[in-house]
């Protein structure tokens, strides 16, 4: 059996320093909710984990009024759901967070690890790409942005490079305060999104035209994505029954949906046109953060 | 390649050496005979693993246990004290709550973490804190009328 | 009635139940010995195909392996239920992905895992057939070439040699043809239900030790220490005392541990390497080295006169028995026997076969092939219900059996609590002033099980120096309760308290036969064996105080752990005074026995299924089920359920609910979300992320009534209640969506996608139809 090396660097240079050393022998150790299971069957064989587990700091999450909400890659779900700073100004991520797998998970899943694992069904690639998140990628050749739905590449894929590390997710301040919804629909509370999609609205002073709108799709697809098609239509219109069926079904033709266990691609694509249309009316409504399945 | 960690399992240390890829769960079970913690799929869905850290509900498979060191470890072994049994054990025996029991110590201690974070909870923030433990004998409705008794015991002050 | 007895019929703590909640209990996967190695299966590739050569040359030299098994290894004695067509290991060939072929120890588990990968093996595939129907065509690859080899026991089986068909029965009652002639409505359907997993949170395991005198011990998680006993020293061709079998503590057990599986391979490699050998299913091998539900297609035209009287039903009932029979020649057995349902039909015609396919093995699964035949029997009822105009309870009412019905297969009933299971939950739901709202139902249902015939119970019951009494027998307590109500019924018999029994474990060395915690029959077989040995301890308890006492044993009587003269309490000798003068002086130790076999059985005639009595009893149950149907989603919700069962006798009300309200739930899963997806023979979901096992917050609490119907052979009127619950619930939720939206589901899974696309149907035919 192969050796497991097991670092715990006490800095972020210095895990940096790690991974440029051992990069594709090497994964990093998060809260290890995604990476166990992966251990256990054998779908990746490191022989070097690196765990992030000394640094407190990629755990902070902190608000600005010009930069917006910051959280640490290494901020655990449940801190999400419980944060008052969170649940103050972006309640729907809060919600969304609360949404995941069980208490037991969420305590020690963290964002970062939830974004780098890309598992269909994660619940907060919707919500971030509806509130135009922003995520930092750090190395020791520096350190690059990239909004979050650029981070998604392929089935359980993402751009993170080898020596890099997913450092923080930045939701900008123009995405707080809006109204913003996230919908899941599922089969047991507790199973990933059949089909998952956050709304992100503002409306102009008349309550009924849309100056702008953000659609995040997950479950549906290996990649997360925004249903830009859909957008277009509401962009600048305003808001009826009509639009947003309009919308809902552009959302449905541009979607490209998997069958799995949980659901065939043809179920997918009609529940991306009923709850593409549920979310926007929700949203539309005022229904804030609520977010139900 | 092994590690040399102490682990606080239970208000006790023990000093071990331990494999880095090997979970909690197989620590607990192999290294400290404390087989309460169950091996139940090994994966993070079943909960029949569960352990407290540092008072929360974990999956002890889904847990290195290089990565367990310095935390307070709680398994069902050190629950009862002296002796007496916790009113959330007294509780699922009292009401039916037990049935084969193999997934009962991970029950009881999500619930202890439950009620340690809120001690008047209703019936569904209870089932909404048990849905990390599956349990395939009961149907889930005498634990959760054990989970709100206790509760209502130790609101009472009675046991512990 | 409960209220005339003094522990029987009390809702009292188990007794095992201090130790399940401290975690100090001993499950199979807990067992340790000193020296033991660890073993991992090998498992086929391929679905159907002949094993040309096995190369474990590499496996073991690597360090830590210790010894390595194949077919060649394996005496091949044959095991199985009422039909012995299963070996312990592949031989010659193997018959679904995921059968055993290998098997190698070594000093843990990530070094046998690793074994695993070191053996190679060149197949040569053959044709593979997956569905039953397809299985049974002429010109359909042949699973069980030497079918015609197989031994089974008389009056259960007809296997059919040459075929795929390894069970072919009927049920002829009547004239099915004149009956049809006479009906004012006929309905006629195709049903199919699905494979599901028992999901025992605790997996298969065991340690398996061949001693040096040629016995094999065996620690096993097993439902059925002397079953398991039978099929290991059947595959191992020696006799059934050389094995001895000792029971640990069971996590859930729902039938998938009734017989051999990993014990097999790990005497092989106990024998091989002279060490204890530990075997442990992972999760993924639970799913496809284990047992499954019978899938089944059963075809079902059903006849009724215009006030609802049935008059005829013809089935045809086909259960997909995977690669090994696993007991399916037995669950076709039963359920030939009530396929219309408990309902007084007069003319019956019913074909039933149990058929090979190559996926894993079904075999025994909590409701042991009644959830198929309710399936499409309940359906069936509810059609006429929906053709004649008719209320759902009426119809129910107005046919169902009742004290001295007779039944399809010529029996005079005894002991049906029915209609009364039928009423309670009825009223529960308050069904007449139900009110009715869109994309909400109520569905109500009932049915029935029997308890399989020719099984055996024996118990002993001592007398300890202390004045506490001994319990042994081989029932095992899978969480259902068992020991707690054979204590009761010990305590009952002998007049003395619950706390003064000691239940002892099971050990087929020295607690005597039973057939196994199985067709729920553990309360009504072993029960009644503990009650006679109860009397027969009481009979010597009494005549060894009369010695003592100088008094006559009919003067004397038992209370609170005293024999005292009747009318004069001074004259009188405590229990541990009788144990120990009797262990050491007077007379013999205090040992009462009792057995209950099922000696007035009459086996169905081969050529009409009928017997006056092919059953010990029957269980009758009605369940509600309310839904709320999301019409654009096809989501079901489930608001509220409830469960009526006859049980004869409640021993312990508390654990009967337990019983009723997972089995419930259990049976909710296997309505809604529950399913073992294959792809040409391959488990496409083995893990508990896609295959959705019910959580705490997916079903409301369900209600549990208990009807009692006592049974003039059953321990105080007992009979079991261990599976009924699983029995009814998908019937009751197709009722519900029907009432709820108007669709027909007659496919399980009910999934979300079936429920809109009949929602959508619908829509299309009224919007064609202009209404």
């Amino acid at each position: 059996m192969q050796q497991m090396q097991y670092i715990e660097p006490g800095s972020l240079t210095e895990a940096l320093q790690t991974l440029s050393e051992h990069g594709e022998e090497a994964k990093v150790l998060a809260g290890g909710q995604s990476l166990l299971l992966m251990l256990h069957l054998g779908l990746v064989r490191p022989t070097v984990l690196v765990s992030l587990q000394r640094l407190p700091d990629l755990a902070a999450i902190t608000y600005d009024q010009k930069e917006g909400l910051r959280l640490g890659a290494m901020t655990t779900q449940r801190a999400i759901e419980t944060s008052p700073l969170v649940r103050r100004h972006c309640p729907m991520l809060a919600r969304t967070s609360s949404l995941i797998a069980s208490v037991h998970v969420r305590s020690l899943g963290t964002l970062g690890g939830n974004l780098c694992h890309n598992l269909p069904g994660a619940d907060p690639p919707p919500a971030l790409i509806a509130l135009d998140a922003m995520v930092s990628l750090a190395s020791k050749r520096g350190t690059r942005g990239l909004a979050i739905a650029d981070l998604f590449s392929g089935f359980m894929e993402t751009v993170v490079k080898p020596d890099e590390l997913l450092t923080e997710i930045r939701i900008p301040a123009a995405s707080l305060g809006a109204r913003a919804v996230y919908l899941k629909h599922c089969v047991r509370s507790i199973d990933p999104a059949l089909v998952g999609v956050a709304v992100r609205l503002t409306l102009a002073d008349d309550k009924v035209t849309c100056v702008d709108v953000r659609i995040g799709v997950g479950g549906v697809s290996p990649i997360p994505y925004r249903a830009v098609g859909a957008e277009k239509i509401l962009h600048g219109e305003r808001f009826s029954r009509g639009s947003i069926s309009a919308a809902a079904g552009a959302a449905a033709d541009e979607c490209d949906p998997i069958t799995d266990a949980h659901g065939s691609a043809r179920y997918r694509r009609k529940m991306i046109e009923v709850f593409v249309r549920r979310a926007l009316t929700a949203v539309w409504h005022g229904d804030g953060a609520a977010a139900s399945r | 390649m092994k590690y040399p960690i102490t682990l606080r399992v239970n208000d006790e240390s023990f000093e071990l050496l331990v494999e880095a890829r090997k979970p909690l769960l197989h620590v607990l079970r192999d290294d400290l005979n404390l087989t309460g913690a169950r091996r139940g799929c090994e994966s993070g869905y079943c909960g029949a693993c569960t352990v407290l850290l540092d008072g929360q509900p974990a999956h002890s498979c889904s847990v290195l246990a290089v990565t367990a060191a310095g935390k307070e470890i709680t398994t069902i072994e050190g629950l009862a004290r002296d002796g007496q049994l916790h009113p959330l054990q007294e509780a699922f025996i009292s009401e039916g709550g037990i049935q084969c029991g193999y997934c009962s110590p991970g029950f009881i201690l999500t619930a202890k973490a439950l009620l340690d974070a809120e001690p008047q909870p209703d019936s569904s923030t209870v089932r909404e804190w048990l849905k990390g433990n599956i349990c395939r004998c009961t149907g889930y409705a005498k634990i959760v009328s054990a989970v709100l008794n206790a509760a209502e015991k130790m609101r009472a002050g009675e046991g512990r | 009635m409960s209220a005339d007895f003094t522990v029987v019929g009390k809702p009292l703590k188990r007794v095992d139940s201090i130790a399940r909640a401290t975690g100090r209990i001993t499950y199979g996967v807990d067992m340790k010995l000193p020296g033991m190695l660890h073993g991992k299966i090998l498992r086929s590739e391929y679905p159907h195909a002949r094993i040309l050569h096995i190369d474990y040359d590499s496996a073991l030299r690597l360090p830590g392996v210790k010894a390595v098994v194949t077919g060649a290894d394996d005496p091949g004695g044959r095991f199985g239920s009422r039909m012995a067509d299963q070996a312990m290991m592949a031989h010659e060939k193997v018959r679904y992905i995921g059968e055993p072929m290998a098997a190698v120890a070594a000093v843990d588990e990530e070094t046998a895992e690793e074994a695993l990968s070191l053996i190679s093996v060149e197949y040569e595939p053959l044709p593979a057939v997956f569905d039953p129907c397809e299985a049974m065509k002429p010109g359909a690859p042949i699973i069980h070439e030497r079918m015609h080899e197989y031994k089974y026991w008389e009056g259960w089986c007809n296997p059919r040699p040459g075929t795929n068909i390894i069970n072919a029965l009927v049920l002829r009652k009547g004239d099915v043809e004149r009956g049809f002639a006479e009906a004012a409505v006929v309905v006629e359907n195709t049903y199919r239900t699905h494979a599901i997993q028992h999901v025992s949170m605790e997996p298969h395991a065991c340690v398996v030790q061949a001693e040096a005198d040629g016995r094999v011990t065996v620690w096993s998680c097993t439902q059925a220490p002397y079953l398991l006993r039978g099929s290991l020293a059947a595959a191992l061709r020696i006799p059934s005392s050389k094995v001895r079998v000792i029971a640990t503590a069971v996590g859930g057990g729902y039938g998938g541990k009734v017989r051999l599986k990993l014990e097999g391979p790990a005497a092989l490699l106990s024998m091989k390497t002279g060490r204890p050998v530990k075997m442990v299913h992972t999760r993924t091998e639970e799913f496809i080295g284990a047992v499954t539900r019978h899938p089944s297609v059963i075809r079902m035209k059903t006849g009724a006169r215009r006030d609802g009287t049935l008059l005829a039903c013809r089935a045809e009932v086909i259960l997909d028995t995977g690669a090994y029979c696993e007991a399916g020649e037995v669950v076709l057995w039963e359920v030939v026997q009530a396929t219309p349902g408990p309902y007084v039909v007069p003319n019956v015609w019913v074909d039933g076969y149990c058929v090979y396919t190559n996926r894993v093995s079904a075999g025994p699964c909590r409701g042991f092939g009644w959830p198929q035949v309710t399936w499409a029997s309940e359906g069936q009822i509810d059609a006429l219900a929906r053709e004649l105009k008719m209320d759902s309870l009426e119809i129910r009412l107005k046919n169902a059996f009742d004290e001295g019905s007779i039944s399809a297969s010529g029996e005079v009933l005894h002991s049906v609590g029915f209609k009364e299971c039928l009423q309670r939950v009825a009223e529960a739901v308050d069904w007449h002033g139900r009110e009715r709202r869109p994309g909400h139902g109520i569905g109500l249902i009932g049915f029935t099980k029997m308890s399989m015939p020719q099984t055996a119970s024996a118990a002993f019951v001592k007398l300890n120096e202390d004045g506490r009494i001994g319990l042994m027998t081989s029932a095992v307590d899978l969480g259902q309760g068992i020991s707690t109500a054979l204590a009761q019924i010990a305590a009952e018999e002998i007049g003395v308290t619950l706390e003064d029994i000691e239940v002892a474990a099971a050990d087929t060395d020295t607690t005597p036969f039973d057939s196994g915690a199985i067709s729920s029959r553990q309360t009504f077989h072993v029960g009644n064996a503990v009650k006679r040995a109860g009397a027969d301890l009481k009979q010597q308890v009494l005549a060894a105080a009369a010695t003592m006492l100088e008094a006559r044993a009919e003067d004397l009587e038992i209370r609170q752990g005293r024999v005292s003269v009747r009318g004069v309490p001074d004259k009188s000798v405590t229990l541990a005074q009788i144990g120990t003068a009797t262990q050491i002086r007077l007379g013999q130790p205090i040992l009462g026995r009792g057995a209950h076999l099922d000696d007035d059985i009459v086996m169905p005639d081969m050529a009409t299924g009928q017997s006056p009595k092919p059953a010990p009893y029957w269980k009758y149950a009605a369940q509600a089920v309310e839904v709320e149907v999301d019409s654009e989603t096809g989501k079901v919700v489930v608001q509220k359920m409830v469960s009526a069962h006859d049980c004869g006798r409640a021993i312990n009300p508390l654990s009967i609910e337990g019983q009723v309200q997972g089995g419930a739930v259990m049976g909710l899963g296997f309505a809604l979300m529950e399913e073992m997806i294959f792809d040409e023979g391959r488990v496409v979901n083995p893990n508990l992320m896609d295959y959705r096992v019910p959580t705490s917050t997916d079903f409301p609490d369900v209600e549990a009534i208990i009807v009692e119907a006592p049974h003039r052979d059953g321990p105080f009127g007992a009979k079991g209640v261990g599976e009924t619950s699983t029995i009814g619930a998908a019937a009751a939720v197709r009722s519900a969506i029907a009432d709820a939206v108007e669709v027909i589901i007659n496919d399980l899974p009910i999934t979300c996608e079936k429920v809109l696309d009949a929602i959508e149907a619908q829509g299309k035919e009224k919007g064609l139809s202009g209404s």
